[in-house]
């Protein structure tokens, strides 16, 4: 075993609260893969009856005497000359690789890539087309060229902002701290203006970016996403318009619902945490909730979510019951994450977060991909991994093409 | 003092050589794992009992142990043969009654490294039962896990029955809001709105 035990204790703890990230879900899902031993131990040692029995008897074993007495028994049973002694002292370290909490996180991402590169050295033997690394291109991820369009219609990049208060929007201030964090605040001594919207706008290509608006809610918009707000909340709801996607943490106003409005879709709720999915060239939105409970309407379809569902709206409205939450807060994370994914939503996310077209040389791959790995990778490093599944590339400046993968072999 | 600074090597050649204090960092390294191990299978006093007579073997074997490993194997195979014994004395856990025969079918070994993180995580889980204050963490396991009743408590603790309602509603209160997004928890909750529901028709009656 190459991580720690208590490393793997605080992945299962974190598994069984909800609080596992992306990453340490990724960690946690290698160490089952080590061994069928690995996964029953997993499914016997979360049984929450027995988790109740051992918490308790651990409390009993800490606070009371028997952790003395048990000690004192054993050293008087074998005469020991100092039998109450229980010496505070520690084993010496003898695992060689101690890997510490993103040590592991990122051994994991290279051994995806390893795996791969040794999936590719071998699918080289036969195939020597489209190699994209050979020809020494290749596309980083972007740094952040998200913009704000003020009330007056003036444009503002995120990064340039003022510290401190960068703008009046009516009674609002626009802050940005000295952790680069962006806020509205109102001034509450001020009578009400009119109501102005600002939009922030966050290109293909460029990073996450979060921002509090004025209610005290969080939203994290993902590359390639547009959303517009007031910059003061007023009247009996809290009205958003998103384009693309975002993960939102909603400040809680029983009176005052929080609706994310998309063409036909509108997303209600009081106060909770959940991702809408809604890019304009993608066939579906999704919603997925993660904390409380919201509602989507589109048209007269109604779906009320409980946490863990997501609503995929196409032509209908779909409730899936046992979504995979990870995956669709992943980006957030600051992953790549697929489970079963087509190639073509792969490839289409990489667009919009590499900021690349995708061109299909011959007919779109029908595989499916699982797995996952940082967004802060290079192009040619996702693509590396992609060409395990067969499907090769060329990139031709921000082209993308996609080869005809299986004829060609 | 111990000297920690030696090596897993030294540290088994010393305990070889019948130093107690290498037995101590040995016993300090492995008795909980064997406990809890233990403890899944039979009740507690079976589970403290089965630990010290491991611990008195391997001393007593202590020239056939030369590495961590064949210590370890030794522990866990006594531990695990000692509750299958128990079996025949219809003191073994039924829920696991299964597991332990199979454990002994396959002749496996526990795995030292999985038994760690049993031990790892019901520390980590305990710890949100510490955050409660001192007084409200006493009436709670009292009451949960010796099932006594508020009176008893009462006695026990030195504070007035209606202290130990009230105690226990608030110790009842913070854990929920401690645990609130933890479905981990859940069962201890259950249990914990059982126990209320008893305490309250209790002082009802």
């Amino acid at each position: 075993m190459a991580a720690s035990p208590k490393y793997i204790a605080e992945l299962i703890y974190r598994h069984l609260n909800g609080t596992i990230t992306a990453a340490e879900a990724a960690a946690l899902q290698l160490w089952l893969k080590e061994s069928p031993e690995n996964e029953r131990f997993l499914s016997a040692v979360t049984d929450e009856d027995d988790l109740a029995d051992l918490v308790l008897f651990d409390e009993q074993y800490e606070q009371t005497e028997m952790k003395r007495s048990l000690y004192k028994t054993i050293s008087s049973r074998l005469s020991f000359s100092d039998p109450s002694a229980i010496k505070p002292v520690q084993l010496p370290v003898h695992r060689v690789h101690f890997l510490r909490r993103w040590g592991w996180a990122a051994a994991c991402v290279l051994f995806i890539l390893s795996l791969s590169v040794y999936f590719r050295i071998i699918s080289d033997r036969s195939d020597t087309s489209g190699d994209l690394l050979s020809q020494g291109q290749d596309i980083q991820p972007g740094s952040s060229s998200a913009f704000l369009r003020l009330a007056d219609g003036s444009r503002v990049l995120l990064d340039s902002l003022q510290y401190g208060v960068a703008a009046m929007q009516g009674n609002t201030q626009l802050i940005r701290d000295s952790n680069d964090h962006i806020t509205y605040r109102q001034d509450n001594k001020q009578a009400l203006s009119d109501i102005l919207y600002n939009t922030l706008t966050n290109p293909r290509g460029s990073r996450v970016v979060s921002i509090v608006l004025q209610d005290g809610s969080r939203v994290w918009l993902n590359a390639g996403s547009v959303l517009t707000y007031p910059t003061a909340f007023t009247g009996n709801s809290r009205q958003v318009t998103l384009t693309g996607e975002a993960y939102f943490e909603v400040a809680h106003r029983a009176s005052m619902p929080f609706i994310v409005n998309r063409n036909a879709l509108a997303v209600t709720v009081l106060g909770t945490h959940f991702n809408v999915m809604a890019y304009e060239d993608d066939n579906a939105i999704k919603v997925t909730l993660l904390e409380g409970s919201v509602r989507v309407d589109k048209g007269i379809l109604t779906g009320v979510l409980q946490p863990g569902q997501q609503a995929v709206v196409a032509g209908d409205l779909r409730v899936i019951k046992d979504a995979d939450i990870e995956q669709a807060i992943a980006w957030k994370e600051g992953f790549f994450q697929f489970n079963k994914t087509s190639i073509d939503d792969v490839l289409r996310e990489a667009a919009r977060w590499y900021d690349i077209d995708i061109i299909y040389e011959g007919q779109r791959p029908t595989d499916t991909f699982t797995g996952g790995i940082t967004r802060s990778s290079s192009l040619s490093e996702l693509l590396t991994i992609l060409q395990m599944n067969r499907v090769h590339f060329r990139l031709e400046g921000r082209k993308l093409v996609v080869l005809n993968g299986p004829q060609n072999k | 003092m111990p000297d920690n600074k030696y090596s897993e090597q030294e540290l088994v050649q010393r305990f070889q050589a019948g130093e107690e204090d290498a037995f101590a960092i040995i016993y300090d390294a492995y008795h909980k794992k064997v406990l809890f191990f233990a403890r899944r299978f039979v009740s507690d006093l079976n589970a403290t009992d089965i630990t010290a007579d491991c611990f008195v073997g391997l001393w007593q074997r202590r020239g056939n142990f030369p590495s961590l490993p064949a210590i370890s194997s030794y522990l866990f195979i006594t531990a695990r043969n000692r509750c299958y014994n128990l079996i025949a004395h219809e003191q073994v856990k039924e829920k696991h009654k299964g597991e332990l025969i199979n454990l002994m079918e396959t002749e496996t070994i526990p795995d030292s490294d999985l038994e760690d993180i049993r031990v790892q995580l019901i520390g980590l889980i305990r710890a949100e039962l510490n955050r409660l204050p001192k007084k409200m963490r006493a009436v709670f396991i009292l009451s949960f896990q010796e099932g006594l009743k508020p009176a008893e408590i009462a006695e026990q603790l030195n504070i007035n029955v209606k202290t130990v309602s009230n105690q226990k509603a608030t110790a009842i209160r913070l854990l929920r809001q401690a645990l609130a997004d933890h479905p981990l928890e859940f069962v201890l909750l259950l249990l914990l709105q059982l126990e209320l529901t008893r305490t309250v028709v209790h002082d009802l009656c």
